[in-house]
């Protein structure tokens, strides 16, 4: 078993340390075990999922089942590991996996999809930086004006934050803060 | 040379052959299967589930829908060009058949409409609650192959009514004698023939979809170039060509069209992604129907058949690709991957690497006209008014639903070509209610019977997808009645 | 024998099998797919799951050896959970449309998710394209479908040593394929098909066009086999040869045909033509193996093994002595029936030892196999023609007509009747005989350029005559094969396609040559017999000669006959139902029914004649023998640049010096050749040794 994913830092997410084991491990590049390889393809697949906010209600279940499996049913000692880990993993940080599941958010603020990006209405002095940086056209607003991210746009890639020199542009989990829904001029 | 008796002989071990075999062999005939394959099932072995009007289900789910009401609307809907008393002898039938299946043993999850029309539509393109569909052993979801499980309970029950199965084991023709069908020489897998004789055959072949000659001589179309059907091996017209050669009447031949890309299975990430109501046109440049419709696979691909070069174009931008892996796609197939835009870019870009025929991607509308094989200037002009149109918020031409109306604005521009597709051919051998044979004059060949996809000649020219699994609904039904008149024929001597 | 209980039945099972295997072979199904009867068993699937001894953790009944005393349970609860879990995840990744796959309907994992009736529709599901590779010979690798079993990879590593297949990991992920992308040929595969006769789903399969041609699944694996009009067991011999041991090699040849030696030199050898190694480069030396093995055959082995039926009171008449006649004469004796061969020629033979040409076929292997016939107890009377076989027939149990196309015919040209104008079979049998050919002058227009015609030209061009051939086919239309036609024109003889023939030019009743002109094509309606011809003109001229031979067709002769006592049909051969004619026990074959034909097809005629006969006399009509045990080694290891290796061809003499005697014009393989030459084979008949898995639906209707 991997005590490693038994220990992880507030920065880590278990959903996406557990995606990351999965996807490095030797019974996806094996496939001599119907178990050990579609096991280790559908934790995969499914943690992805659960990772992008795609996840559905019966997945833990599910997983639990097919890692049982992999633990009993391998034929060798990899996939037995990985079914191990797994269930370890499912079971330490079960809160953090149903709040995945739940669509409520990550934790670690690391899976980018519970992520959403905004622009301070009180900071935003309207000079465009941010709008030359973002690559998806996202950012609403001219000069002067206070700048609005279209959810529908944004990618989540973050690089209006270290863009705007301000610090009027934060990331938000499950809270999101106040902000307008269309430019408005700038107070300041 | 080997020689069997029987009272009755089917040929082909399908859902419409098993229907037979069943029925005859549980009203005590001597029933003997010949099968090409090694399996029983057909290519019901792929589907989900057959229709059935007035069924226990339909009533304890509260479907009001009457054999009545769905052989009117069936009439309708083909116009009465097709044999009234046969459709409605398959409708009265229909209900009972799905308890009967019950009564098997097989389960149903429950009964489905296949397609539920968009708003603008829906007072004529609705399916009715009609499509039983089986359930997986052990529970599940059910899907694609479900009626794999329907077909091995009527294998088992067949089994034990005393049906004798010979598989892989192909009939090659009838033997006729003073006018009347006696029996067929069949071939087994060493390559010995046998003669097998009974007063009753029944032809149960499912048709020619894997037949290109047969398909091109009797439905115009052109195998992997204007369509691209479904082609389950060993359905290649057997069983009309040894019903035609001992005088059987022929009926017109459609094929049951849907929609398909070629090799799709290989595909498959690009054929759903482009299943979307972006934007459509022909090969010269114009659009062809609202594509709020294209949900609608059989009218989709009877409009794909009516365009030039039998052939349409599925286009979206970059934009709207975003969109559809941000959101998901706008139209769910129950067939595609739920992640099809996950994985569309590794699979668009290894595609297009090896050259797949259907796709290209362009910087500029008229490069991807070039590449696609559309019409430069009536593309460049298409996409004009099209997005002009999006701009406005309302489609003046085909009225499709306002949010739909997404422009292609920005580059990469991504296009697939779109052909017609088919489940498999319908009809040929012309029957009687009572699934008997008919002559050029109509009259009957005494002791030949014909069911299934190789007599189904009561959908005019299009499949009637408002009463859906209707076509595994004529099989079954169809088998049964014909496994019915057969053993009743028996008794009678 | 071990005792165990299986699902409530009590089962008895061989010291050290599995559980699966002794639950199939005791007729209970328990559902298995990476499991092959032929190969290793891995475990890797769980299908086969079982709980043993009430245990709640199911086990592999596959990896499971029996035990005294052993309870087993395939339907337990938890056996059928992980049974189901495997074949949903299977399904959840496995193509979700089978429409498509050409394995439709014989396909394993079809039938046992049938059998299951579950899907995988509750995981996620995944597509893991892998493009269609036809690039191959012989082989289509389809791996989208692939579920990884490992039976091709456990086929191709163990069973034939050959290593070409193996686990590949790609962007899509795992499934059997070859190694860095290289292509079967280059990565050293030797095409025995193994793999496919293996693989559960349709992810290798025998190339399009491949299967189908033929009426078994057996022909179709071993084409040559099922071309050959006798069915010599082909592969077999190629091996016995390959290994060194060319007795067996004539002995399986002797099971179906008493004149190996001749066909070695001059089958017709269809089974060439359906060799599978012609998709890889040319088809195998199947004739030239034949001969070696029988002049290599130092022991006779096979003398000594067959059968031979006590004697019955019967007796036979067979007219005529041809490859038909003699074959029916030898088998009608060992089936115990008295048996008496009437020829009306001074040698038994028929074309063997009077038409075919010496340098072809040299007399002395033919005499001897002859003798062998004729030692064995077959009586025969020479110079004895038959003018009434129902005359005969008082005499006889049954008669045979083996009278073949001895007589030929000639064209209706002016000039057909004079002295110097003969036939070909006549010249043929004279030139055999080694008789005065002087009456045919110095110069020779032989008219017809089929097989015969070259046959009398060749012939009479080693009897040192000027020989000119003429015929009405364009020069790439030519009927005689490529051989004769570049052999002969090394030899001398002078071609003249593409003329018609208008008149035999003579001047005081003797023949001085042949007026022709150029037809620019020509076209044959079989209906009505009419050629229609589109002439150039001026082209008109006269080839000079001593004499024209025909060489234009050939027929039964027994029109010619008063009264043969058979009824003919308008062309003179007898009306036939089957190989019965009009008259109670009389029948005919070979030639003589057929028309002009070959060697091989003339012996199968004859086989089948016999069997006719013998039942008609009250036998069973059985005359299969084994003359030697099969053991075929699986095991068939590397060979280096196998698709490549290049047909060896028989050395031919050098055209001076073939033209100073009659003698073979070819020289058999030596040693070297002939082993180069067999491991060529590609081994096709060792697909068939592998068991066909069973599925649910065989097993009877009290299983699920």
């Amino acid at each position: 078993m991997n005590d490693k994913l038994l220990k992880l830092s507030e920065t880590q997410c278990p959903v996406d340390e557990l995606l990351r084991y999965v996807r490095s491990h030797r019974c996806l590049d094996c496939g001599k075990c119907v178990f050990g390889y579609e096991g280790a393809a559908q934790l995969e697949l499914t943690l992805t999922d659960i990772t992008m906010k795609k996840s559905r209600s019966t997945d833990l279940a599910q997983l639990t089942k097919v890692c049982r499996y992999m633990r009993e049913q391998s034929l060798c000692d990899d996939g037995v590991e990985l079914g191990d880990t797994a269930l370890a993993v499912f079971e330490q940080y079960g809160d953090e996996f149903a709040a995945h599941v739940a669509k409520k958010g990550c934790k670690a603020g690391v899976c980018k999809s519970f992520v959403t990006y905004h622009i301070l209405a009180d900071r935003c002095v309207g000079c465009g930086d941010c709008v030359d940086e973002c690559e998806d056209d996202a950012i609403l607003g001219k000069k002067k004006f206070i700048h609005v991210i279209d959810q529908d746009e944004c990618t989540q890639c973050g690089k209006c934050l270290s863009a705007c020199e301000e610090d009027a542009i934060v990331k938000a989990g499950a809270v999101k803060p106040r902000c307008p829904a269309k430019p408005i001029p700038c107070k300041r | 040379m080997k020689k069997m008796e029987a009272d009755v002989i089917v040929v082909a071990a399908g859902l419409s052959g098993m229907a037979a075999a069943c029925a005859a062999g549980e009203a005590g005939a001597k029933t003997l299967v010949f099968e090409k394959a090694n399996t029983t099932g057909g290519a019901a072995n792929m589907a989900m589930g057959p229709l059935g009007v007035g069924s226990r289900i339909q009533r304890e789910s509260m479907v009001s829908i009457t054999p009545g009401e769905a052989f009117r609307k069936h009439m309708f809907f083909t116009h009465y060009k097709v044999d009234a008393r046969l459709v409605r002898d398959y409708y009265f039938k229909s209900g009972d058949t799905i308890d009967w299946l019950e009564r098997m043993g097989v389960e149903f999850a429950g009964v489905q409409r296949a397609f539920s029309a968009p708003e603008a539509t829906r007072p004529y393109s609705d399916g009715e609650f009609t499509w039983h569909v089986v359930k997986p052993e052990g529970g599940g979801i059910p899907g694609p192959r479900a009626a794999t499980a329907m077909m091995k309970k009527m294998t088992e029950y067949a089994m034990e009514q005393g049906v004798e199965f010979c598989l892989e084991t192909p009939v090659k023709k009838l033997i006729k004698e003073d006018g009347a069908v006696v029996g067929v020489i069949a071939v087994d897998a060493q390559g010995d023939e046998i003669e097998a004789r009974a007063p009753s055959v029944i032809i149960a072949t499912g048709g020619f979809g894997a037949n290109p000659e047969m398909i091109k001589e009797y439905c115009g179309f052109e195998y992997g170039k204007t369509i691209n059907n479904f082609a389950v091996p060993g359905m290649v017209g057997d069983g009309l060509k040894m019903a035609w050669e001992v005088g059987a009447a022929k009926t017109p031949i459609i094929m049951e069209i849907m929609y398909q890309l070629p090799d799709n299975l290989n595909h498959f990430y690009i054929e759903g992604a482009f299943r979307q109501p972006c934007l459509w046109v022909n090969r010269n440049g114009q659009r062809f129907m609202p594509e709020d419709q294209i949900g609608n696979t059989t009218f989709t691909g009877n409009a794909l058949a009516a365009q030039p070069g039998k052939i349409g174009f599925a286009i979206f931008d970059a934009r709207l690709l975003k969109r559809y892996k941000k959101k998901g796609p706008d139209i769910v197939s129950h067939v595609h991957p739920h992640d099809l835009y996950d994985h569309f870019e590794e699979q668009w870009e290894r595609d297009l690497a090896a050259g797949y025929e259907p796709i290209c991607q362009a910087d500029t509308i008229e490069e991807l006209a070039e590449k696609a094989g559309i019409d430069v200037e009536g593309l460049k002009a298409q996409v004009e008014e099209y997005n002009e149109m999006c701009e406005a918020g309302y489609d003046e031409v085909f009225e499709k639903e306002r949010h739909y109306m997404e422009p292609i604005a920005k580059a990469p521009f991504y296009c697939c070509r779109q052909t017609v597709g088919a489940y498999g051919s319908l009809g040929g051998i012309k029957i009687n209610h009572k699934m008997e044979v008919l002559d050029e004059e109509a009259h009957v060949i005494p002791g030949l019977y014909a069911v299934g996809t190789d007599a189904c000649s009561i959908y005019g020219d299009t499949y009637p997808f408002t009463l859906p699994g209707n076509t595994m609904g004529f099989c079954v039904n169809s088998g049964r009645i014909a496994g019915e008149n057969a053993a009743a024929k028996v008794a009678e001597f | 024998m071990v005792k165990l209980t299986i699902d409530g039945q009590a089962v008895e099972a061989r010291e050290g099998q599995s559980v699966l295997h002794a639950a199939l072979d005791g007729g209970i199904y328990i559902p298995h797919l990476c499991d092959h009867p032929d190969l290793e068993a891995k475990g890797g699937c769980r299908l086969c799951s079982v709980t043993v001894n009430g245990g709640q953790i199911p086990v592999p009944a596959c990896t499971t050896i029996v035990e005294e005393g052993m309870v087993v349970d395939s339907r337990s609860e938890s056996a059928e959970a992980v049974r189901r879990t495997s074949m949903e995840l299977m399904l959840a990744t496995h193509p979700a449309d089978c429409t498509g796959c050409p394995k439709y309907g014989k396909c394993e994992l079809q039938s046992i998710y049938q059998y299951m009736g579950v899907n995988g529709q509750d995981w996620r599901q995944k597509s893991r394209p892998v493009p269609t590779d036809e690039k191959n010979p012989l082989i289509s690798h389809l791996f989208t479908r692939c579920i990884r079993c490992g039976r091709c990879i456990r086929a191709c590593q163990d069973k034939r040593g050959v290593k070409v297949l193996e686990y590949i990991r790609d962007s899509s992920g795992v499934h059997a394929g070859v190694p860095e992308g290289k292509s079967l040929a280059d990565a050293g595969c030797r095409f025995c098909g193994a793999c496919i006769e293996v693989c559960p789903t349709g992810s290798i399969m025998d190339a399009v066009g491949i299967m189908g041609k033929h009426q078994s699944y057996a022909d179709d694996v071993v084409p040559c086999r099922a071309e050959c009009p006798a069915h010599i067991d082909i592969p077999a011999y190629i091996r016995a040869v390959r290994e060194g041991r060319p007795g067996d090699a004539h002995a399986i040849i002797r099971e179906k045909v008493p004149f190996p030696l001749v066909l070695g030199h001059i089958c017709n050898h269809l089974c060439e033509t359906g060799c599978k190694r012609t998709e890889l480069n040319d088809p195998m030396g199947i004739r030239n193996l034949k001969r070696f093995a029988v002049e290599h055959d130092t022991e006779q082995a096979w003398k000594s093994k067959g059968f031979q039926k006590p004697r019955t009171d019967k007796r036979v008449a067979v007219i005529g002595s041809g490859p038909c006649g003699l074959t029916a004469a030898y088998y009608l004796n060992k089936l115990g029936h008295d048996v008496t061969v009437l020829e009306k020629r001074p040698q038994l033979g028929g074309p063997m030892t009077s038409g075919i040409p010496g340098y072809r076929l040299p007399l002395e292997g033919v005499m001897e196999e002859i003798r062998y016939i004729i030692d064995s107890g077959v009586k025969y009377e020479v110079n004895r023609e038959v003018d009434n076989a129902a005359a005969l027939r008082a005499d006889y149990d049954a008669v045979l007509v083996a009278v073949g196309v001895s007589k030929g015919r000639k064209l209706p040209l002016p000039g057909a009747e004079l002295p110097q104008v003969h036939t070909a079979m006549d010249v043929l049998a004279d030139s055999r005989a080694e008789a005065d050919l002087s009456c045919l002058g110095q110069t020779v227009c032989v008219i017809g350029a089929g097989s015969v015609g070259y046959d009398v030209a060749r012939s009479l061009v080693r009897s040192g005559m000027t020989v000119n051939l003429a015929c009405i086919e364009q020069a790439d239309k030519i009927l005689a094969d490529k051989d004769d036609q570049e052999e002969g024109a090394q030899e001398g003889v002078n071609l003249f396609p593409g003329r018609s023939f208008e008149e035999i030019e003579a001047a005081d009743g003797k023949v001085t040559g042949l007026r022709v002109h150029t037809v620019l094509s020509s076209t044959y309606d079989r209906a009505t017999g009419k050629v229609t011809e589109v002439a150039e003109e001026g082209s008109q001229m006269v080839i000079p000669c001593d004499s024209v031979v025909f060489a234009t067709g050939q027929h039964t002769g027994l029109q010619d006959y008063a009264d043969f006592g058979i009824e003919l049909n308008s062309r003179g051969y007898p009306v036939m139902d089957g190989f019965k004619t009009s008259e109670d026990g009389i029948f005919a074959a070979g030639d003589a029914i057929t028309g002009i034909s070959f060697v091989i097809k003339a012996i199968q005629q004859g086989r089948e004649v016999t069997a006719e006969i013998d039942r008609y006399l009250g036998g069973d009509g059985q005359i299969d023998e084994a003359l030697v045990e099969r053991a075929a080694n699986p095991y068939i290891g590397q060979a280096e640049g196998f698709a490549a290796l290049p047909r060896v061809e028989q050395e031919l003499r050098d055209a001076s010096e073939r033209t100073a005697d009659n003698m073979d014009v070819y020289h058999t393989y030596t040693c070297e050749q002939a082993q180069c030459e067999s491991s060529r084979c590609l081994q096709c008949d060792l697909r068939l040794q592998f068991q066909r898995v069973k599925l649910w639906n065989e097993y009877g209707g009290d299983n699920g």
